[in-house]
């Protein structure tokens, strides 16, 4: 572990490599403690079933004062997620605190995939296209998770 | 012979008494070194003050027997009184938490016999014979039946005579008889020596001083000094009885001994422990004696909770009733007289279960403890960390009971920091900052306005109607309240894309504290850059002004400001509705 590093961070790193979260892997990076390659399994019965999505977590210096920075590397069509993977999540924003966790936030991750969220957009036509047309939107969710998000 | 044997009983039990703490339990008000003298004041009820060098080993009875020849004849009795209590005879008085030129309090009672029959308002005397009484029916007959008032009422004490003798070897508490109970010797020995010989022992041991908390039902039991008065103020019941379960099941908390923590601004500047005291709050002096102990911060930091018998004449001879008023010094230097307060700071506690920092997750001690119901804590470096990062993005609340404050970082439902002097851990620089920004919110949650003029923020308290704001007393300079920008006729030309401000609703705060758009025309290019550009990026807020700039999403825009967060739509520029929902949600 890298010197300097807090404990915080040593512990939350520890627990997440002894106790996974199901569907979930995260690794800190061989060169950057702060740095997380997150693997997030598409949730059952939604349409990101049987993907296998990538994400990178960073986690800022002022950690855990400010939020980690997550984003999806892995093509997704989904309302709260846009074209560049940014996520749109209160607890990574406003209703963060530091009683959160990483662990905290890749769940809430995997529940945003089981349940998306219109209502709050980030992806502007996908959200529009979920509320106007769900059975469509979910069709091209599962078309973009058979081809991003199953080839590897 | 004797003092041989007593010696060896010394050793014995305090040997006895190691056992019983905690492994590694360091005691901060442990005596101090035996040559450091003591200069403090005593005063009398007389009014009398005299300079008393005194070592830290000597007893109660031994000062007193120092101060009789000064203070009154061989036939009258004197007690002490400090921080609301009488003191015990047997105490030491290295164990109160005196410091240099601390005032102890003398009253001389008048004569042995007038003493002896009950006064007609109820003294300490009364207390301390009612608790002696107690302690008889409590104690086993074999157990008190020699000497119920071992460690009470000094005139009753049988040998004040041995003391004086004694007092060549001013090393330890002198002891009465050699024929006494296994449990007086203990009491005797223990670091703060009870008021009640029934007493259980309880001393710098985090354990005891529990134990002593939760028992301590009766009244006046214990000196405001006690670990276990820090504790029952401290710790609600639900949470000394979590800390004894704790203990029990061997976990091994922190191990030290509990303190009040007081800002001391002037000289220490910094957290410092703080000491309790207590005086009338009729005629401010400390000669008075507290009806019940304080269980509770309420009990201490609200006025007129706990009524108390004050010993100065014109309270004594008023009719009216004493409230006792709980005051804090710091320990962290000499005090500099009467009027040398400190502030309580009552979230930071000594860390005793050991929880550990919802930040950091260290286990630190002293620890901030919000007074929400989960009881979050925070180490005192992340509480400053958690402070300075909310300052900086000015996400503090401004309350209009408390002031510029922050809920718990988890924002828990009622978790306001209630007394703002915490924020003086963020030290001078910051707090400066803080009091800066806590004033601005306080001017616009008045309905105020601040002046806009870069570098200026005067300020201003207009009438309610009035548009044409000169800055007075501050840059003079005349701008619009509803732009903010330098006064003009007719209508504002900012930022409002087709609508005219002054259509738009009016919220008690129609100010904007941070708005740099007032030097068009008159600063620098780059002023004229910087307001070109704000005022194509953003648009202000409806309700509060504060320039916001949309740098994706949809159309729903929340006010950042934490005193604001205004609900408006960035095409519309009003309040955000379900028709702005139905109609350009998305733009």
């Amino acid at each position: 572990m890298a010197s300097g590093l807090p404990k915080r961070i040593i512990k939350e790193t520890q627990r997440l490599m002894a106790e996974p979260v199901p569907g979930i892997s995260a690794k800190p990076d061989e060169s950057n403690a702060r740095y997380f390659h997150v693997v997030v399994a598409g949730p059952e019965s939604s349409p990101f079933e049987g993907g296998v999505f990538k994400l990178e977590l960073f986690l800022p210096e002022e950690y855990p004062m400010s939020a980690p920075k997550v984003r999806f590397m892995t093509k997704i069509y989904h309302p709260n997620i846009d074209k560049l993977g940014r996520i749109c999540l209160d607890i990574l924003k406003d209703k963060w605190s530091p009683a959160l966790q990483i662990r905290t936030v890749l769940l809430s991750i995997q529940a945003l995939l089981s349940a998306p969220n219109p209502d709050d957009p980030l992806a502007n036509d996908v959200a529009e296209l979920w509320k106007v047309n769900e059975p469509e939107a979910i069709r091209i969710a599962r078309e973009w998770t058979r081809t991003y998000a199953m080839g590897n | 012979m004797f003092s041989l044997l007593l010696g060896w009983l010394k050793s014995f039990f305090s040997q006895v008494l190691s056992l019983f703490q905690i492994g590694s339990a360091k005691s901060v008000s442990s005596p101090p070194p035996e040559s450091q003298m003591l200069s403090i004041f005593v005063r009398t009820n007389t009014g009398e003050k005299i300079q008393v060098q005194l070592a830290p080993e000597w007893t109660v009875a031994q000062l007193k027997t120092h101060l009789k020849p000064q203070l009154c004849s061989t036939q009258q009795h004197i007690k002490l009184i400090f921080a609301g209590k009488e003191l015990p005879e047997s105490l030491v008085l290295g164990q109160c938490d005196l410091g240099q030129n601390s005032v102890l309090h003398a009253v001389i009672l008048v004569t042995s016999a007038s003493a002896a029959t009950p006064p007609t308002s109820p003294t300490v005397s009364d207390i301390t014979r009612r608790v002696q009484d107690a302690a008889i029916e409590e104690f086993p007959p074999a157990n008190c039946s020699e000497k119920p008032n071992l460690t009470t009422a000094g005139k009753e004490y049988a040998s004040s005579e041995t003391l004086t003798s004694d007092a060549r070897d001013m090393q330890r508490p002198t002891r009465p008889s050699s024929t006494d109970t296994l449990e007086s010797f203990t009491l005797l020995d223990l670091p703060c020596g009870k008021i009640s010989g029934a007493e259980t022992p309880a001393g710098e041991d985090v354990e005891a001083a529990l134990d002593a908390a939760f028992s301590e039902q009766r009244e006046c039991q214990r000196l405001l000094c006690d670990a276990s008065t820090v504790i029952t103020i401290q710790l609600s019941q639900d949470e000394q009885e979590q800390l004894r379960q704790l203990k029990a099941s061997g976990v091994p908390g922190s191990g030290e001994r509990p303190h009040f923590y007081v800002f001391c601004s002037r000289p220490c500047r910094g957290v410092r422990v703080g000491k309790l005291r207590v005086r009338c709050n009729r005629c401010a002096q400390g000669a008075v004696t507290l009806h019940e102990d304080p269980t509770c911060w309420k009990d201490v930091l609200t006025p007129k909770q706990i009524l108390c018998w004050c010993e100065t004449p014109a309270c004594k001879e008023a009719v009216k009733e004493c409230y006792a008023e709980f005051y804090f010094k710091c320990s962290g230097h000499v005090t500099l007289g009467d009027d040398d307060v400190a502030v309580p700071l009552y979230m930071i506690r000594a860390n005793l279960p050991g929880v550990v920092c919802l930040s950091c997750a260290e286990v630190a001690s002293p620890v901030i403890v919000f007074e929400c119901e989960a009881s979050h804590v925070l180490c005192l470096d992340c509480f400053i960390n958690y402070c300075l990062s909310k300052l900086s993005e000015r996400q503090f609340t401004h309350d209009s009971e408390i002031g510029y404050t922050l809920p718990c970082p988890v924002n828990c439902f009622d978790s306001y920091i209630k007394e703002v002097h915490h924020f003086r851990l963020l030290g001078d620089d910051q707090y400066r900052r803080y009091q800066h920004w806590a004033t601005e919110e306080a001017v616009l949650a008045a309905g105020g306005v601040l002046c806009p003029r870069p570098g200026c923020g005067h300020g201003l308290l207009p009438d309610a109607d009035c548009v044409r704001i000169t800055c007075v007393g501050g840059c003079g300079f005349v701008f619009c309240r509803l732009c903010l920008q330098e006064y003009h006729t007719g209508e504002c030309w900012q930022l409002d894309h087709g609508q005219p401000l002054s259509s738009l609703p009016r919220s008690a705060s129609t100010a904007s504290f941070n708005v740099d758009t007032s030097r068009v025309g008159v600063g620098a290019r780059w002023d004229v850059a910087s307001a070109a550009a704000i005022q194509s990026l953003t648009k202000a807020c409806p309700q509060c002004r504060t320039p916001t700039e949309r740098s994706g999403g949809c159309m729903h825009m929340v006010c950042t400001r934490a005193s604001c967060r205004f609900n408006w739509c960035w095409v519309c520029h009003k309040e955000w509705t379900r028709d702005c929902m139905a109609a350009h949600w998305f733009g």
